[in-house]
């Protein structure tokens, strides 16, 4: 798309962001800046906002709720008409490059990190009123289908009992073995929930393999009927769902619940690691009645259990669920780099120590502690120790500390460091865990800290009458 | 007169296997520990060693690897280990340089059948002392299909196809499962603050074969070179296939954002140099574009075809006749299969698809994989010298595969073969230098 020798006149901004301080000082700037401001707290109301006020800028979280702003940016660049050329600003939590690289993807024309200053604001409007268009042509847009229900419901087959959790894979990045990760294993996030007669399923990393063989010894061919929640699509929570046993069953129904990420959606993410370049069984040609659906709404049941998600601070698009079983919580946040220690390490040194710019982070972290508050398992990436952590700041991972530290905040019961790094042996992963334990003992406290360890199960408390 | 050395602790030990080979006309030393044995090993060099492993455990293992560095390749000496049972000790044994391993109480008829079975040609001259500039190969990921972590899999090692080739002073890698991130993590340990230059042959785009290249050390190094070489691909540009699994729904950084130099090269023709390393290509049988690499090296050719379906057996199964293979004719069948006997005549080393046993097979028929009594039967009419089993099925654990390559060796006395059947395991290395080679 060709710059115009004059660019247009700027009349309508939108905002979208479910954070209203975010949005009243976005607003109060753009209006001190001649704008009209509309506003909105989810994407698809943003969206319908769009369509109708064609606004003239837009500046829209890349995680909003129920529309997430690459998937907006995407859908508005592909419209006929004013909206393929209004000005779009995705905001983001964290400078991660891949998160710039997918605004540019979609068609955004600039990524901001939040919090946005009044200075960055004005620097940007006036390039959009002085320079040439920067807008990138919109991408094609992937044929995608209907929307998914929002609450759904697997039937179960699963033997009553109490709820329990076990872990089939708890390593991060890449699987891992060896004699030196043996004791705690080396296979890719997986983690199994049995609760209410409910059979869900955390992840596909490749310890989803060890789970479906295990499903089918146990259950012996008879139909199952199983709930898969994404993360994300990262290699590691993916990479095991062509080896999962299960979905080769043509009696099984595997429902796949994620979000759509920031390029592509969930269906074309996960089919693609099955196209012939990659796996010789295409996606279409696994046998189990397999559906995907894309979520929308932060909340859902799966059943009886009912089921929150919060977006996490991780490269792309990535959630944690909460699942709320009779026996109690069992929140998985497999990939999360605190807000707060991100914030002071990564930011400008002038700002990075503004009591403005670390209140937004402390918020963010809060969020995350009233998202977990209370729950009987917390299984939460603690990848890296302290010192490592330093120098792999902005990767999306969290250390050992912030861990125990959310935990202690959040009154969990038990805390499972999770998303062990490929690079920890046994030996390293057991002195992370009594490190957390010192901290606990040391506070008085009474969470009990373990590092998550393949075929570990954890049963829950029986429900309280 | 042949001699025979017994080492053990246990003089009762000692006397039985004494009286039984004296009985079959052998002179017989005995030593009562690893010092004893190598001091008379020098002085009258045995053709057949028995060491007990049982009491000084580790010195028996030590004893294997120092006699194998002291024999004189014209004259090798028959290597057997006796141990518990267990399955650590049997392949440790194996590891560092025993023959055959027997567990005690000692059958004196398995004994028996392993010298009959010996006495026949010569066993193949094991690898020597580290050779100055000779040709090196060491294993880093040897499992197919998914990485395998696991106290099962602890032995052969879970990590998908990664094998290292030093030449001179060219670097080849074979392929960049998981296997890739040790070396990677090696490579920088040895070289330090040295640029690497090294070549990485890939045989096909199935993830196992390039799912670890996210995760090689060298790539983030702006000083280090490395050249993918490869063919294009059934769908899409080795380029394309390659950088796809760094975007971004799937991994943080993209492969064009890797500090180091990364050129990938597609390759038109089967013969290309590698370094200072002539190669040939091979497409094989297996979904998808997938080739086999052979390489010539000072100390002997290496060939290395990680995944391939043997085509006669496919023929052969009544499903395949019907369904995949309807066209290809038994002729055009054998016809692959004796390209690839061609292409692999001869090697000093071979490294074999050998994912199923015959009976796992007839539940995998078309899946692009070989049972390994066909891997065995190839190696055999090819006059190849050293076999190793490769691309372990992600459920086979140690002690199946040790089973598969006790089979293997089977099949290879049976046909009076010096062929020596191995599985190729996570941190095996191998030294060929051209001495061994005219053996």
């Amino acid at each position: 798309m060709a710059g115009s020798a004059r660019a247009p006149r700027m009349k309508t901004a939108l905002l979208i962001d479910e954070d209203r301080m975010v949005r009243e000082s976005l607003a109060r700037w753009l209006r001190q800046a001649g704008l009209a401001v509309i506003e909105a707290a989810d994407g698809e109301t943003g969206r319908e906002l769009a369509l109708t006020h064609k606004p003239d800028l837009i500046l829209c979280d890349q995680l909003a709720p129920r529309c997430n702003g690459f998937q907006l940016c995407r859908f508005l660049r592909a419209q006929p008409g004013p909206h393929s050329r209004a000005r779009f600003v995705l905001t983001g939590s964290s400078a991660y490059g891949a998160d710039r690289q997918g605004a540019v993807e979609a068609g955004a024309d600039e990524h901001l990190v939040k919090p946005i200053s009044e200075q960055d604001l004005a620097r940007l409007l006036g390039i959009f009123r002085g320079e040439g268009n920067t807008t990138l042509a919109a991408l094609p847009r992937s044929a995608r289908k209907g929307p998914g229900p929002s609450a759904p419901s697997g039937g179960g087959s699963i033997p009553p009992g109490p709820a329990r959790v076990r872990f089939w894979g708890v390593r991060g990045s890449l699987p891992t073995p060896g004699p030196s990760t043996v004791h705690y294993g080396g296979n890719t996030s997986c983690v199994e929930v049995r609760a209410d007669g409910q059979l869900i399923i955390l992840d596909a990393g490749t310890g989803i393999r060890g789970l479906g063989l295990s499903l089918a010894a146990e259950f012996k061919g008879a139909p199952l009927a199983m709930t898969l929640l994404i993360s994300h699509t990262h290699w590691d929570h993916i990479q095991g769902l062509p080896f999962f046993d299960a979905a080769y069953n043509p009696a099984n129904r595997l429902r796949i619940l994620g979000y759509e990420g920031a390029q592509a959606g969930l269906h074309t993410v996960l089919s693609s690691q099955m196209e012939s370049p990659y796996f010789p069984v295409g996606f279409q040609q696994m046998p189990g009645r397999i559906t995907i659906e894309e979520l929308k709404d932060d909340a859902f049941c799966i059943g009886p259990v009912e089921v929150k998600t919060i977006f996490l601070n991780h490269p792309g698009v990535c959630v944690g669920y909460r699942l709320n079983t009779s026996g109690g919580a069992v929140a998985y946040l497999p990939d999360n780099e605190p807000y707060q220690r991100y914030k002071f390490h990564t930011g400008q040194p002038e700002i990075a120590g503004s009591t403005e710019f670390l209140r937004y982070a402390q918020r963010m972290d809060e969020r995350l502690a009233d998202f977990v508050r209370g729950a009987e398992v917390l299984i939460l990436d603690s990848q890296y120790d302290l010192e490592e952590y330093q120098s792999r700041v902005g990767w999306g991972h969290g250390c050992v500390d912030d861990a125990v530290a959310l935990a202690l905040q959040a009154d969990v019961k038990r805390l499972y460091l999770f998303h062990h790094d490929p690079s920890h042996n046994d030996e390293k992963i057991t002195r992370m865990a009594e490190w957390g334990r010192a901290f606990v003992a040391a506070l008085h406290e009474s969470l009990q800290v373990d590092a998550a360890r393949e075929g570990l199960e954890v049963v829950l408390p029986p429900a309280p009458k | 007169m042949k001699t025979g050395l017994v080492i053990s602790e246990d003089v009762e030990f000692r006397r039985a296997v004494a009286s039984w080979l004296k009985e079959r006309h052998w002179t017989v030393l005995e030593a009562r520990d690893r010092e004893a044995g190598l001091k008379l090993s020098q002085k009258h060099p045995p053709q057949l060693v028995l060491c007990d492993l049982l009491r000084p455990r580790d010195h028996g293992f030590q004893f294997c690897r120092e006699m194998l560095q002291l024999q004189d390749p014209a004259n090798p000496c028959l290597m057997i280990a006796t141990g518990d049972s267990g399955a650590p000790d049997h392949f440790q044994s194996l590891e560092a340089g025993a023959d055959e391993y027997l567990a005690q109480p000692l059958d004196f008829e398995k004994l028996s059948a392993i010298l009959a079975r010996r006495s026949g040609p010569p066993p193949a001259a094991a690898a020597s002392g580290p050779a100055p500039g000779g040709t090196r190969l060491k294993f880093w990921g040897v499992r197919g299909s998914i990485p395998a972590p696991g106290a099962e899999t602890a032995y052969y090692g879970g990590n998908t196809s990664c094998v290292e080739l030093r030449v001179g002073n060219d670097i080849i890698i074979l392929d960049s499962g998981t296997g890739i991130r040790p070396l990677g993590r090696a490579l920088v340990a040895e070289f330090k603050d040295r640029p690497i230059h090294l070549n990485l042959l890939i045989t096909h785009t199935h993830w196992d074969h390039i799912q670890g290249f996210p995760f090689f050390m060298p790539a983030y190094d702006p000083r280090n070179r490395i050249t993918v070489v490869g063919f294009e691909g059934a769908r899409q540009g080795l380029q394309s296939t390659l950088s796809s699994q760094m975007e971004s729904p799937y991994f943080p950084i993209t492969m064009h954002q890797m500090p180091g130099h990364v050129l990938i090269e597609e390759f038109q023709g089967l013969d290309f140099q590698a370094g200072a390393v002539p190669v040939r290509a091979q497409f094989l049988n297996h979904p998808g574009a997938c080739t086999g690499y052979r390489l010539a090296t000072p100390g002997g050719d290496i060939s290395y075809l990680p995944d391939v379906e043997l085509c006669q057996r496919l023929r052969a199964n009544p499903d395949a006749a019907q369904s995949r293979l309807d066209t290809e004719t038994p002729q055009i069948a054998g016809e692959h299969d004796r390209k690839i006997i061609e292409f692999i005549r001869d090697s000093e080393v071979l490294i074999l698809d050998a994912q199923f046993t015959a009976g796992e097979y007839q539940e995998h028929v078309g899946w692009g994989h070989s049972c390994a009594e066909d891997t065995v039967a190839f190696a055999l009419r090819a006059k190849v010298k050293r076999l190793f089993l490769f691309h372990h099925d992600p459920e086979h654990s140690d002690e199946q595969i040790s089973r598969m390559v006790a089979r293997g060796r089977q099949i290879a006395a049976r046909h009076n073969s010096p062929l020596r059947v191995e599985a190729a395991r996570e941190g095996l290395e191998l030294v060929l230098d051209a001495a061994a080679k005219r053996l």
